[in-house]
């Protein structure tokens, strides 16, 4: 028992030297496993939600139709603003640099949402980054750097807290992960007054540390509570820490 | 439960917290559990608390939280059933007092880890950890039990 109190002691004095040295050794069969573990879930999610797989795939065919409708759109916008911000001067928008990183872990129980990844101080890695997955989808904030690896909390986990916009509505609040409701957070600060409505998106804001406009998720609860003066509102998070064994941290190089 | 039994299990269990979250969606407790359990049901809390604590070590590593937290709770924890053991009457043979204070036991472990439980938040995963102690514990009864049947002889 006092060897072990002894470890934790030495790690804590001597900067994470024994965390560094451990999480070096089973940096590559962690990506391994982790990548394996990606796979399997992918056959075991399909077995255990057949039913509502079918029921995604039809929804997302709509939206997917949708979508392209508006793309078609967004390239003349795209090409309307360049001019503008040319015509007016405007700075261009902060450069972003992104960096590949794979999972060597992923806790995802009642009491932490949170990843291990293979970047670390030395791959310039620091606190507070953004961690993204294709399609600008948040996925958590750098909680603890080490050398070649650092700790990410999830967006559902309890520790996590970042500040979120409704897109298209001015509703700015606070969206907070709760222990144990792994694939959702709830939002603070709405009140009842707010005109808020299932299946509006949620990105990130930009008051805090984080980059504008990432995607956080979509409203699947907003109810007016009686006697308070906030709503209650959940959001379902489009990240699935079981689908991405890979994904990007941001770097905002100009900020 | 002999030393290489206990090794089996915990790197089981090991396993298993790594692979479930990527199959299933409800939070995974197995090595809470399984620490609660054995600290339940050992009759030599010294000798389970020093081999819990070196095996809470590589768990702490991937809690998700700073190195050394979880080892301290754990110490918390084995401290707490210590004293229920002295002050409550605990049976380790039967089965619903194991489950009772195996639940009770968990949502300590869990509130003294992450702080920030709510009462809403726990009443939320109580099925989850019921549903995970009663698994657990129909395993440990069924290998204890198991090993207790006498070799038939001729």
């Amino acid at each position: 028992m006092g060897l072990v109190l002894a470890l934790i002691g030495v790690n804590r004095f001597s900067d994470n030297s024994i965390s560094n040295l451990v999480y070096q050794i089973l940096r590559e069969p962690g990506i391994f496993f982790s990548r394996q573990f990606a796979k399997a879930s992918g056959y075991g999610r399909g077995v255990f939600d057949l039913k509502n797989i079918l029921g995604e795939n039809r929804r997302l065919k709509d939206e997917n139709a949708g979508l392209l409708g508006k793309l078609t759109n967004l390239s003349k916008l795209e090409k309307t603003n360049d001019l503008l911000r040319e015509q007016l001067n405007i700075q261009p928008e902060n450069e972003r640099r992104l960096v590949l990183i794979k999972i060597i872990n992923l806790t995802h129980n009642g009491a932490a949402s949170a990843i291990l990844v293979n970047k670390g101080a030395k791959d310039g890695i620091k606190k507070s980054m953004a961690i993204i997955s294709g399609g600008n989808v948040l996925a958590g904030v750098v909680k603890e750097v080490f050398d070649n690896s650092a700790r990410v909390i999830l967006l559902d986990d309890p520790r996590s807290l970042v500040s979120v916009r409704v897109l298209g509505k001015n509703i700015v609040g606070g969206a907070r992960g709760a222990a144990g409701r792994l694939g959702e957070v709830s939002l603070d600060l709405i009140t009842n007054q707010e005109n808020l409505a299932v299946d509006d998106l949620v990105t990130t804001s930009g008051f805090d540390n984080l980059p504008e406009g990432l995607l956080i998720g979509r409203v699947n609860r907003a109810e007016l509570s009686g006697g308070n003066l906030f709503k209650a509102v959940e959001v379902k998070l489009f990240f699935e820490p079981f689908n991405h064994p890979e994904l990007f941290v941001v770097d905002t190089l100009n900020e | 439960m002999s030393f290489p039994v206990f090794l089996t299990s915990a790197a089981v269990i090991f396993v298993l917290e790594r692979l479930l979250p990527f199959i299933v969606i409800w939070p995974i407790f197995l090595f809470p559990v399984f620490a609660v359990i054995l600290l339940l049901k050992s009759r030599d809390l010294n000798q389970t608390a020093g081999r819990l604590a070196s095996t809470g070590l590589v768990f702490d590593f991937f809690s998700g939280y700073e190195f050394g937290r979880l080892t301290l709770v754990l110490l918390v924890l084995i401290f707490s059933i210590f004293l229920a053991k002295k002050v409550l009457v605990i049976n380790p043979s039967s089965f619903l007092s194991l489950l009772i204070f195996s639940v009770l036991f968990s949502a300590e472990y869990l509130i003294l880890l992450s702080f920030k439980f709510s009462a809403g938040e726990l009443w939320f995963q109580l099925p989850f950890w019921f549903l995970q102690c009663l698994i657990i514990l129909f395993i440990f009864t069924f290998v204890n039990d198991s090993r207790k049947i006498p070799h038939q002889t001729f």
